[in-house]
């Protein structure tokens, strides 16, 4: 084995360790605490409330994404790029920022915010702030993915649906979309899992509530002040979720790429 | 030199932990201005540098209990102290200052709260959670108006809570944002806040928030941490606790 090879296998096992070893840590401390901690009702409470909301904000972004996916796929437009950058801001935003941003945007004395309240709408502190939150940090995740899936759909394809005499629409629908079939899912997973893990800008626009706002992050952090039995709990928890979420994500866009 | 960042962050990771001429201090995030102050104070007449963490004494406690390296802990109220103290890891609580319960609201006050029975009617309440002193004595304060407003007074107000809060900070900022119609919180984070937020004062609640201050078990600089608390206590250290707000305990 030269040096190079073995740099390599080095940084792999210590990268493999580095990961592994606060995720079975977590394991490991939850194994000391009872069982019974799962069954409390503020735990069930969060973990029905992430669910949840996490589903509803994917379903969102794959209503409001998908077009826009397919538009960054197919513009040549000068606008397309800046489109994109606007698309991809909340990635790269720190949660705290975003919490702040919304406030700013849809708080109760925020610059819409503040027409929704005089029509009797107010967000903050509500399980749809908490939805919108989600839905802001992981949509970018979701275009990005389906944006390449569309762009990987030869035109041709599409062109001879054309000549076929469907519309555009039901070019989209009947080519485009199941063509990117699996870039979508692999969006849809990505999208979910972000949703699911949204800590900081939920904490801040919708506050922390349980059963209304407190999601499974917010319960970590919560129990974390209190009880660690309750929040090793909760954290193996969600360990375990995002672990079969990234396995599904392995196993099930490639067998639909196969598909396709 | 093969890794010189891995060194790097070695000498950071000891840099932190135990400094000669300095102490860490970890206190209740009501005591943010004051403590400041208090430790400019001291750093100056000392020489020495003071790192402050402010969060909710519940919060310190279990930073403590998992092992955070601090010289000086200030709990707001005594049942996080005494459980430290119990457990070993502080030598003994100081009570040195009280605190007041009170209700903000926001400058413009847009449910319309004119004291506190209002809190029954249909606002948007934020309290601190129930293992943070502050949310602690906002329900003891409550439970015992039950005696004035009838009973279930407290129920009915709870009910009204929309977010239950980290640390007594946390409420302040959601009432100074103008997104809670209402908080609890102390009288000194409401001078804090200046023009911000409006004070309800409580009827007379008997409930009189009371703040500890020890020296941990295993500070790497003890005298220095000793020293920090006797200013803290001293005359110039009261004017400055008093200036914020605070009673000082005799």
């Amino acid at each position: 084995m030269n040096a190079f090879a073995l740099i390599r296998t080095f940084t792999g096992v210590a990268v493999a360790g580095f990961i592994l070893l606060p995720v079975i840590a977590v394991l490991i401390s939850v194994s000391d605490v009872s069982p019974g901690m799962l069954l409390s009702e503020d735990v069930m409470a969060a973990v029905r409330l992430s669910l949840f909301t996490a589903t509803l904000a994917t379903l969102l972004i794959v209503i409001i994404g998908t077009p826009v996916a397919y538009l960054l796929a197919r513009s040549s437009s000068p606008l397309r790029r800046f489109l994109e950058v606007i698309i991809n801001l909340p990635m790269v935003l720190p949660p705290a920022v975003a919490g702040i941003a919304l406030l700013a945007a849809f708080g109760r004395e925020g610059i819409l915010g503040r027409y929704l309240a005089s029509a009797g709408i107010i967000l903050p502190f509500t399980t749809a702030a908490v939805v919108i939150a989600q839905t802001f940090v992981a949509l970018p995740l979701y275009v990005r993915s389906a944006r390449a899936g569309f762009a990987g759909v030869s035109r041709t394809f599409e062109g001879a649906s054309y000549t076929l005499g469907a519309s555009e629409f039901t070019t989209f629908l009947r080519v485009s979309l199941p063509l990117a079939k699996g870039a979508i899912i692999a969006g849809v997973i990505m999208s979910w899992a972000r949703a699911m893990g949204e800590f900081g800008a939920t904490i801040m626009f919708a506050g922390n509530f349980v059963g209304r706002t407190q999601t499974m992050p917010l319960a970590v952090y919560s129990a974390l002040q209190v009880d660690m039995g309750k929040a090793l709990v909760l954290a193996a928890l969600l360990i375990l979720i995002s672990f079969f979420i990234l396995f599904a994500f392995e196993i099930v866009p490639k067998r639909r790429y196969a598909d396709a | 030199m093969r890794f010189p960042s891995l060194l790097l962050l070695v000498a950071l990771a000891t840099g932190c932990t135990s400094s000669k001429d300095g102490i860490t201090v970890f206190a209740a995030a009501s005591l943010t201005e004051a403590l400041q102050e208090v430790a400019n104070e001291f750093e100056e007449k000392h020489g020495a540098a003071v790192e402050l963490n402010f969060a909710g004494s519940n919060t310190l406690r279990v930073q403590i209990e998992q092992g955070a390296s601090a010289d000086v802990f200030a709990s707001a109220n005594e049942e996080h102290m005494r459980a430290l103290v119990e457990e070993g890891y502080v030598d003994k609580g100081i009570a040195f200052a009280e605190n007041r319960v009170v209700v903000v609201v926001p400058s413009d006050n847009p449910a319309n709260i004119k004291s506190v029975e209002d809190l029954c009617g249909d606002v948007k309440l934020v309290i601190a959670g129930e293992a943070v002193p502050a949310g602690r004595y906002a329900r003891e304060a409550l439970f015992n108006l039950d005696a004035i407003y009838g009973s279930g007074f407290a129920e009915q107000v709870l009910s009204r809570v929309v977010s239950q809060e980290d640390s007594v900070r946390g409420v302040l900022a959601k009432v100074a944002l103008g997104e809670a119609d209402a908080g609890m919180v102390y009288a000194t984070d409401a001078l804090a806040a200046g023009d911000k937020v409006k004070v309800i004062e409580l009827p007379q609640v008997n409930v009189s928030p009371r703040y500890y201050v020890g020296v941990l078990s295993n500070s790497g600089n003890k005298e220095l941490a000793r020293e920090f608390v006797n200013f803290l206590l001293s005359p110039q250290g009261r004017e400055i606790l008093q200036k914020h707000g605070f009673e000082v305990v005799q």
